[in-house]
């Protein structure tokens, strides 16, 4: 290994062990509670702001710090383990792509949230000149009435496009999530976006891979959420006292706990795997196979740890008996998130059936080679 | 945090990558047209094979050169061995002895042990069979209670093993006995032995035939069985050491989740190009499962070529991949269309009848999730 790469390792691991000081200091359940119920966690995020972790992957013109947007996401375990209630990834991920356009001088900057249209949304945006203008509608979009701007992702002949649109234009019907995650269901109505609002993204180039990117953020998340369900599973059961002794001593426990270790790893495993394909295909800017194999990758990550969150989540509220269904309790902000994220930019069945399709198409004798191939 | 869950990545290398090609023409070459492909490391004992394997340097790629090994990476050995699985090739008759018995006898064999038997094994010549379990000693393996009493020149062994793989094939088989009556310490005073399987006095190899007919295990029984004191493996008294390094070899290959591989080539044959929506999603969903175990599978891979004992990360990966491998054969079932054919209604059969085995061999799913909560510092 050379010493560049060892060094950016390293680098990223300062990071992270800074994020995950932080984000534990912040995200107390008094913290947690109150977002959910509706309180913006302001402080919350201008401490992320200050150490400039939402523009980790921004690039140091625009005042971000730089990094490659597969190292910055890294970070996303981290909300996942503390339950972090802020838009990071999907700050992450604009603020990589808007600051790939060299005509871009300013980021937004507060909290950004990210409007994907799905194919069978009534979603419609058509060129008005050099602008746009956006009709129907779309649903469930994270954080869009927190955000101090909402990306709608558009597909183009040129390729992506982000249009940048102010939450008080467009209808907001908004709510909240199982998690208690402000969700909004957004109405155009025939809006106008002009062109000094849109910028073209480099690095992806369909619909499809932007939500395969979406995925592996919540697969991350995911991953960071098992690990913690874990810790306070083993956590409890060693604590936990009943017929004199911890509960972790007996081997029913303990039985289930290892299932659990085993999801947690797995989804682990399978997310940080996406993580590679994904920086692997960002190394040859915009080789299709790479990306192809990136999406793929990811939709391993999503459907892998949305399988593991069901049993993981089911395991460790069976351990914690019936102080984890308390409100007081700190276990179900991660298991709600668990629920709640694996169902966020296509399920277990909808990656799985495209991987599934895939095999068929390519056939029988061909299937150790399609799992096997190095990409 | 929880400390069991260290999978680092790991990139197979370019030299290990470069011998899939090599393995794939081999087996094509090799393999009949006709014959019955079976992923299960456990079915298919064909000596020409293992000899043609040994030929091509692909038995014993690991140890060292003085022996005749290739002194080759766990990775080039790992794209061997899953290749060859993933092939349906009969590799059973040399896979103990490449898989765990040599290794044992590289770490605690003397230096005549290694220089006999390596070379044979690595020629494709030399099979080897595990001597553990016993009628009264499945699980608790440190409760066996065949003895072997010192004598002049050796040892006379006596009680019996059970589930003895390939005995009445095999040439040897390492075996762990009581050399000392068992005091408050139970793990003390067990030892190893090589037994010669071809020619000894007073043992006797019995079939068990198993539930899918096949005729593999064995009984074998010692009686007054004299073994010379050049086939003590290791040192007398420290046979609990030398058993479970052992058993760290057998548990986070790709063959404890490539058993029913062959059931899902056969689905996707039996399916064809354009899937049903169910079909597609169960498809998918084994893929992603077995990707993501070969993911973890190779990182142990790493683990041992660093010299690390990944005792819990190889627990894991046969707790999930035994899992997957008895599952698959219950969610192919379900989606296989109405004429799926015989070569999959065979694949099927065959994959079900020896699933039972998948999560009790090379350690029960309730031992080894017993080490994993160990790992977890639960117990």
């Amino acid at each position: 290994m050379s010493n560049s790469v060892n060094a950016a390792a390293e680098a990223g691991r300062l990071i992270l062990d800074t994020a995950d000081r932080l984000l534990r200091e912040q995200c107390s359940k008094e913290l947690v509670d109150a977002a959910e119920a509706g309180t913006w966690p302001d402080s919350l995020w201008r401490t992320l702001m200050e150490t400039g972790l939402p523009w980790a992957a921004a690039p140091e013109r625009l005042g971000g710090a730089g990094l490659d947007l597969p190292d910055a996401l890294g970070l996303l375990r981290l909300v996942g383990s503390h339950a972090a209630p802020v838009p990071l990834a999907e700050t992450l991920v604009a603020t990589a792509l808007l600051g790939e356009d060299a005509a871009v001088t300013t980021l937004p900057a507060g909290p950004i949230s990210i409007a994907l249209p799905s194919a069978d949304s009534t979603f419609e945006a058509r060129r008005t000149g050099e602008g746009w203008r956006l009709d129907g509608s779309i649903a469930d979009v994270h954080f869009a009435n927190v955000a101090e701007v909402i990306l709608v992702v558009v597909a183009s002949p040129d390729g992506l496009v982000l249009l940048r649109v102010k939450p008080a234009d467009v209808a907001m019907n908004a709510g909240r999530n199982l998690a208690g995650e402000p969700v909004a269901d957004l109405d155009f109505a025939g809006i106008d976006i002009s062109a000094e609002q849109a910028t073209g993204v480099r690095s992806l180039q369909t619909l499809e891979q932007f939500l395969a990117l979406m995925a592996l953020t919540r697969a991350l998340m995911s991953a960071g959420g098992m690990q913690s369900l874990l810790d306070l599973s083993v956590g409890y059961a060693l604590e936990r006292k009943q017929f004199g002794r911890p509960i972790a001593q007996f081997q029913a426990v303990q039985q289930q706990l290892a299932v659990l270790a085993g999801e947690a790893a797995a989804a682990i495993r399978a997310a940080d795997a996406g993580l590679e394909a994904l920086a692997d295909a960002f190394a040859e800017d915009g080789d299709a196979g790479r990306l192809e194999a990136a999406v793929r990758a990811a939709g391993v990550a999503k459907s892998r740890a949305g399988e593991a969150a069901g049993r993981g989540a089911e395991i460790a509220h069976q351990v914690h008996g019936a102080m984890g269904f308390t409100y007081e309790h700190r276990l179900h902000h991660r298991t709600r998130r668990l629920w709640a994220w694996r169902d966020q930019y296509g399920s277990e069945t909808y990656w799985q059936s495209r991987f599934g399709r895939q095999l068929c198409a390519a056939g029988a004798d061909a299937l150790w080679d399609e799992l096997t191939r190095p990409h | 945090m929880a400390q069991a869950l260290a999978f680092e990545p790991v990139r197979l290398p370019p030299e290990a990558e470069a011998l899939r090609a090599d393995v794939r023409a081999f087996v094509a070459d090799t393999l009949a047209p006709d014959f019955l492909r079976n992923s299960d490391f456990g079915s298919g004992h064909d000596a020409e094979f293992s000899r043609a394997l040994g030929a091509r340097g692909w038995i014993g790629m690991t140890w060292p050169e003085r022996y005749g090994g290739g002194g080759r990476s766990f990775f080039e050995r790992y794209v061997v061995t899953e290749e060859l699985l993933a092939a349906g090739a009969p590799v059973e008759a040399h896979w103990i002895a490449d898989r765990q018995s040599g290794p044992v006898m590289l770490r605690y064999g003397t230096e005549a042990q290694r220089e006999f038997f390596l070379p044979r094994i690595i020629r494709g010549e030399c099979f080897f069979s595990i001597g553990m379990s016993e009628p009264d000693s499945g699980s608790d393996l440190a409760s066996v209670r065949t003895t072997a009493s010192q004598v002049q020149g050796g040892w006379l062994l006596n009680g019996t093993k059970l589930w003895t793989s390939g005995a009445h094939r095999n040439h040897y088989m390492i075996t762990l006995v009581r050399t000392e009556p068992q005091g408050d310490n139970r793990h003390a005073g067990l030892s190893q032995f090589i037994v010669d399987l071809k020619n000894s006095d007073g043992l006797t190899v019995r079939p068990i035939a198993n539930m899918a007919g096949d005729r593999d295990f064995n009984e074998v029984v010692f009686e007054d069985c004299f073994v010379p004191d050049e086939h003590l493996l290791g040192t007398a008294g420290n046979g609990w050491e030398q058993v479970t390094s052992e058993l760290g070899y057998e548990r986070s290959g790709p063959e404890r989740f490539l058993s029913s591989f062959r059931l899902l080539v056969e689905l996707i044959r039996a399916v064809g190009p354009d899937p049903e929506p169910a079909q597609a999603a169960a498809i998918g969903r084994l893929a992603g499962h077995l990707v993501t175990l070969r993911n973890m599978s190779i990182s142990v891979a790493g683990m041992l070529q660093s010299n690390h004992n990944p005792v819990v990360e190889a627990a894991l990966v046969k707790e999930l991949g035994n899992n997957f491998e008895k599952e698959l054969p219950e969610v192919v079932r379900l989606v296989a269309p109405a004429n799926a054919g015989r070569l999959f209604r065979l694949t099927l059969e065959d994959t079900l009848l020896h699933a039972p085995s998948f999560s009790l061999r090379g350690g029960t799913r309730e031992i080894l999730r017993g080490m994993i909560a160990r790992g977890l510092g639960l117990r």
